[in-house]
């Protein structure tokens, strides 16, 4: 027997433990964990402050833009709670409630005095800053601010429509924090905005519904509102003051098709995004990559606590206008 | 043609054979000629403690002294005739015209001198005090185990032969002669046997390889050669009336002839316990790159490292508690950053002690394992490997040059390219991570005067890591993060060893050394750390042996110099949670000086009259280390030094309990404390002086090992350590005008290990070693409501085996199979949305690393083919690192919100094909 043929078994083991990989589909891989921009569950992308600095006794509006594939109603409650300014920006458990409290039976002023600032759809989020909030601190903290920690818990109405005695599931529950900036500040933030879209470099009009080819690639650019990027005052650690620019970026979502940049920073306000095909998943569910109509949200954040958002609506070019 | 003249011949042929008393190797063929019997006897020691007819007489087999010292291990190479000499042929035995053969029992030490000559088979006519005086001056390659150079007893037949013609002869008889040199490079044999069958010639090469034969007769004849370790040539050679025939023949190591030993598991001795691999096994286990380094994963009390970190995980400890020396010589990182391979090349590796505990005095500023790589010191023969693998690529040369080869130079480099590589199976990637490594060796070895011992190496590594994007790509939303992730690690060494005999009892080692470290981390342009550190370092010892019994060993083990590092960051410290905090640039730097003059002295006693058979080791230690601190570190204030001292003692003993015939069982238990200064960088205080004290472990084991034949060993020992002051972070840490760092934290370790194995005889070499193995650790104080926790890497169940066969035509197949827990993991299964700083909070489930990764599962198979050739041999092979793909788990990591997990895998199926050709020039 020669010996390329006695090593024949031996090459042939060896292959057939190269292709049989222990445990490959035992657990997730990275690759299979969603992305960030994929839009297929109740989310709360940003939420705003309106302003988002105020001075003590000013009031502040918020809104925030919450998603939900299923166009399902949903409900949200705010908190607000003023944080330690030996915090440092840290927003550790959140704003925390008496447990022993029975928050049914309170009124609308009693709710505020706990810390409830909005209930929506019934009570929008509004929050006054106590004239005396900075009282402690001196002129120059006092110029730096303090922050105000809101809070949104956004949920199905549907979870609560539980019966009685079934649990709660919190799983269900979307929670995000937010910093509202009460300040002396001369020169307060005002937020950003996106005014338009423009697809493969022609713009949008507001309110179309952009009709695209399945499969195909565009780039979706974005265009702030004038004074989104601004020019601020700030005092460096040396005392020297300094003024500085603003430098916002623009993060992107969909519910359809896929992005292939979940991030960009100004000037470079653009991103690719590749239109739905026809697609299944493995179990014959039609996934959020064969959808034929959908939206692609940009929201943009001046990393000063300053943020707005804008949605386009697009739409497989010659598909039913009812269908998802 | 001018008739010769009418004279008497004589022909003077003296034939010598060497048959080894001592253990015989499977492949040791006796010598047809003299099947000398086999006598047991010890390795030879030095002459005036043990004089060889003392020994002999020990050693007599007919009366086994039970007191006896363990037998060596198997005889893996045999002594080799270096130098041969021609015996005066006797006047009267040549008066007479007769011949004889006189048989000798030869002591050799380990250094192949030759200590003592018995003449055990007397000829008498004055052949025995001729063979007497020829073999005393004759020089010997020694006989070798696979734990290096021994001294051995052997049979050695010198044999005087006498031809007598009246027949009118050229005057030049020899009519065959000839050369033997090894395949694979050329390297003359000397002492080989060769043989004309049917004819009662025979003769034995020269150290040179030559060989001549005279008064051979007309006709075709079978020519054998026989030397010890090679395979037997026989070859037909045609002789022609009047003409002289010469043959150039080349004979084939065998593949079981060890040429090099590399000792893998070796504590020296005055350590608990040793074992020992050889260079052919370290060179086979799949997955190691042939790294006899990356081969101290596989041994009991070493954790696995996770894939691409190269740690030294010894016993649960963390990777910092272990420490890396290479010719005693401390180094920062002993594998390159990707953990493929050491820095230091294997061509240039003699040794490598492994002790994971209950290691002597001698080795300090640490609290778990210690390896010290030993680097060869003796180049003799000339070298040069070319080896190759997917990895790097490494050149070695090593050999003796100069007037009678005075100097031996050995040199080697090593160069990466799996950074060409890794964009070209990416391409779909954004990002690319491009490791580079490289490494280089230099050593020079002067013979001096007899007693001394001198040295000069230099080596180094840099290291780089970078992981890149291409330029038009954003990572992340932050403009102040973006650019190349990198990291550089760069080491450079210049040792120099000198050893000084004065006397048998007494000698002096100097082993001073200068070095750098650089260390540089960025991200983009506006992150930053660089970091450098000069290094002197001394080890200085006395070895003295004022009585057989006692050795006294006082040390010197210093440590100091120089360090400086820069640091910048687009965001502060005080910052980092608040991501609406305007970007205010901090840049500091630090310098100062660090100083560790230790100082030990360790006592080995052997109270027995049987030197070896109990050892009792004590050391004292004493530590301490002094950091200055300047530059912005210090806020301006004039910071006092720290001082860090410890003191600890030491107690180890190992005793033969039994010895049968060389399979011997030896109980060994060591204790004592053990002690390290906080890292560097925790000894920091921002503006003050860091009140900080030793961390501290209390160490101890106890085991058994046995050898159970020439092949099968196993060894067990069970192991305590008791952590103590671990350096952690300050709780009472308020930034400036505090210390980070403080002694509060403590822990225990405790398991068992077991390493059972086959030393490669009969064409099988494998080992099996499992540890049981537990640590955990609680932060703060004692006294706080703190909870145990394992150890980042307390894996409690490391099992692994690996075993190579031989096949014919030089094939070698080997595997090996790992089998792990799992990391401790801690898990999370929510996150909150931090809408400002657009990223989600996880929250931890559970207590931290109360979770377990999935068992780590690794088959690796090799197949290697040897071909050798006269000028140099090739070996090729294919190592399927990780061949059945186990999945193997390295790390969790989350979606964005923490609702989806995923692993993060580990070792990748790598299929790595390289070859490593050897020449000799």
């Amino acid at each position: 027997m020669s010996l390329a043929k006695s090593k024949l078994p031996l090459l042939g083991a060896v292959l057939l433990l190269t292709g049989c990989p222990i445990g490959n589909n035992k657990y997730p891989k990275p690759r299979d964990l969603s992305p960030v921009w994929q839009i297929d569950k109740l989310r709360v992308l940003a939420v705003r402050a309106e302003p988002p600095e105020i001075r003590p006794g000013e009031t502040a509006r918020f809104e925030a833009l919450i998603t939900d594939p299923n166009d399902e109603a949903s409900v949200v409650v705010w908190l607000a709670c003023p944080t330690d300014p030996d915090d440092e920006g840290g927003i550790g458990f959140g704003c925390s409630l008496d447990a022993g409290v029975d928050f049914t039976d309170m009124d609308t002023e009693e709710l505020t005095e706990a810390g409830f600032i909005g209930f929506e759809p019934v009570m929008p989020p509004v929050y006054t800053a106590p004239d005396d909030l900075l009282d402690e601190l001196d002129p120059i903290e006092a110029a730096e601010g303090l922050y105000v920690l809101v809070q949104v818990a956004a949920l199905p109405a549907s979870a609560l429509e539980t019966e009685e005695g079934a649990a709660f599931d919190f799983n269900q529950v979307e929670v995000a924090y937010k910093r509202l900036i009460v300040s002396t500040a001369l020169t307060p933030n005002r937020n950003p905005g996106v005014r338009s879209f423009s697809v493969d470099g022609v713009p949008v009009a507001p309110g179309t519904v952009v009709e695209i080819d399945k499969g195909e690639e565009y780039e979706i650019g974005a265009d702030l509102t004038d004074g989104s990027v601004e020019v601020y005052d700030y005092v460096n650690s040396s005392g020297e003051p300094e003024e500085r620019i603003e430098e916002p970026y623009i993060r992107w979502y969909t519910d359809g098709g896929r992005l292939l940049e979940e991030a960009t920073l100004y000037p470079y306000l653009q991103a690719s995004w590749e239109a739905p095909v026809d697609a299944q998943d493995k179990d014959g569910n039609v996934t959020s990559a064969a959808r034929t109509s959908g939206t692609i949200w940009a929201v943009v954040r001046d990393r000063r606590g300053g943020m707005g958002w804008s949605s386009l609506q697009w739409r497989l070019r010659g598909a039913d206008e009812a269908a998802p | 043609m001018t008739p010769a003249p009418h004279r008497r011949l004589l022909t003077r042929r003296s034939t010598a054979l060497l048959c080894l008393l001592l253990a015989t190797p499977a492949w040791a063929r006796p010598k047809p000629a003299d099947p000398a019997p086999p006598q047991d006897a010890p390795p030879a020691e030095a002459p005036a403690t043990d004089p060889p007819a003392d020994r002999a007489t020990e050693t007599d087999p007919a009366n086994p002294d039970p007191n006896a010292p363990p037998e060596p291990a198997p005889i893996t190479q045999m002594p080799k005739v270096l130098t041969y000499v021609d015996a005066p042929y006797p006047p009267e035995a040549l008066a007479a015209g007769i011949s004889g053969e006189v048989g000798l029992q030869v002591t050799l030490d380990a250094a192949g001198a030759v200590l003592d000559v018995q003449i055990s088979r007397p000829a008498g006519n004055g052949f025995d005090e001729a063979a007497l005086g020829a073999v005393k001056q004759m020089t010997f390659e020694p006989a070798r185990t696979a734990e290096g150079p021994v001294g051995v007893v052997f049979e050695f037949t010198y044999a005087f032969q006498l031809t007598t013609t009246t027949e009118v002869v050229q005057a030049s008889a020899v009519n065959l002669d000839g050369r033997i040199r090894e395949m694979g490079g050329g390297r003359p044999i000397a002492g080989a046997e060769i043989t004309l069958e049917g004819t009662a010639l025979a003769t034995v090469t020269g150290p040179d390889g030559r060989f001549s034969l005279s008064d051979v007769p007309a006709g075709t004849w079978k020519l054998q050669v026989l030397s010890v370790a090679h395979e037997v040539l026989v070859t037909d050679v045609e002789i022609t009336p009047g003409r002289v025939t010469s043959a150039d023949l080349w004979i084939k190591r065998l593949s079981g002839g060890i040429e090099e030993v590399v000792i893998t598991y070796e504590k020296p001795k005055q350590e608990v316990t040793q074992r020992t691999l050889s260079i052919e096994e370290v060179k086979r286990v799949p997955g190691t790159f042939g790294d006899p380094v990356k081969v101290i994963q596989t041994l009991p009390g070493a954790a696995r490292s996770p894939f691409g970190t190269g740690l030294l995980i010894i016993r649960g400890a963390n990777p910092e508690d272990t420490a890396v020396y290479v010719d005693g010589i401390r180094v920062p990182i002993i594998y390159h950053l990707t953990g493929t391979t050491s820095v230091i090349s294997p061509d240039a590796v003699q040794s490598v002690e492994y002790m994971p505990g209950g290691y002597g005095v001698q080795f300090g500023r640490s609290t778990a394992g210690t390896v010290n790589v030993v680097t060869k010191d003796e180049f003799k023969e000339r070298k040069l490997i070319w080896g190759t693998d997917i990895l790097d690529t490494q050149l070695w040369f090593e050999g003796a040059v100069g007037k009678n080869k005075q100097h031996g130079i050995a040199i080697g480099a090593r160069r990466s390219y799996i950074d060409a590589f890794i964009p070209i199976f990416n391409r779909a990637s954004d990002f690319q991570i491009k490791p580079v490594y490289w490494d280089y060796q230099a050593k020079w070895v002067p013979k001096l005067a007899k007693g001394q011992k001198f040295s000069m190496f230099v080596y180094g590594f840099q290291d780089i890591i970078k992981i890149t994007s291409s330029e038009d790509t954003a990572t992340g939303t932050d403009q102040d993060t973006q650019g190349d992730l990198s990291t550089t690690y760069q080491s450079h060494r210049f040792v120099i060893r000198y050893r000084k005999e004065f006397s048998d009892k007494l000698s002096f080692h100097f082993d001073p050394s200068l070095g750098v470290d650089l260390i540089s981390l960025g991200l983009g342009e506006e992150f930053g750390l660089d970091n450098w550190n000069v290094l002197f370092q001394l080890r200085s010892e006395l070895h003295w042996e004022p009585t057989p019994h006692v050795e006294v060993i006082p040390g010197i083990d210093f440590i100091g110099g120089p360090w400086r590092f820069d640091f910048k960051s687009a965001i502060s410290f005080a910052d980092l949670d608040d991501p609406l905090a305007e970007r205010d640039p901090v840049g500091f730097d630090g310098r100062g000086t660090a100083w560790s003059p230790d100082t030990y002295i360790r006592v080995n006693l052997r109270p027995l009259a049987e030197r070896e058979r109990w050892l009792v080791s004590l050391g004292l230690r004493a530590s301490t280390v002094t950091y200055i601190y300047g530059g912005g570190i210090t806020f301006g204030e004039d910071v006092t030094p720290v001082n860090i001292s410890g003191f600890e003692a030491r107690l180890a003993t190992r005793y033969t309990a039994f010895d049968k015939e060389g399979m011997t069982g030896t109980i060994k238990a060591s204790t004592g404390w053990y002690s390290q200064p906080p890292q560097p960088f925790e000894s920091i205080g921002l503006g003050v002086s860091a009140d900080l004290v030793p961390e501290r472990a209390w160490n101890s084991s106890l085991g058994f090992e046995h050898k159970v034949s020439r092949a099968v060993s196993w060894d067990l020992d069970a192991f305590y350590r008791r952590m103590e002051r671990l350096t952690e972070f300050n709780d009472a840490f308020v930034g400036r005008g505090s210390q980070p760092f403080a002694n509060t934290g403590s822990g225990y370790a405790a398991g068992f290990e077991l390493i059972l194995r086959h030393a490669p005889v009969n064409k099988f070499f494998g080992w099996v070693s499992y540890t049981f193995s537990r640590s955990f650790r609680r932060d703060g104080s004692a006294d706080s409501d703190q909870k145990w926790y394992p150890f980042d890497f307390d894996q409690p169940h490391i099992f692994s085996a690996q075993g190579g066969y031989n096949l014919p035509f030089d094939i070698g197949i080997s595997a090996q199979v790992q089998i792990v827990s799992g990391n401790p993991d801690t898990k999370s299964d929510a996150g909150i949305y931090d809408v400002d700083g657009d990223f989600y909070n996880g929250f931890q489930v559970g207590d931290g690393n109360s979770e377990r990764l999935p068992t780590f599962v690794q088959t690796s198979l090799r197949v290697d083919k040897t071909w050798t050739f006269r000028r140099w041999s090739l070996v090729t092979y294919l190592d399927l690192i990780n061949a059945v793909r186990g999945v193997n788990p390295e790390t969790t990591i989350y979606n964005y919100d923490y609702s989806e997990w995923a692993y993060v895998r580990g070792l990748p199926f790598i299929p790595n094909i390289g070859f490593e050709a050897r020449f000799r020039p």
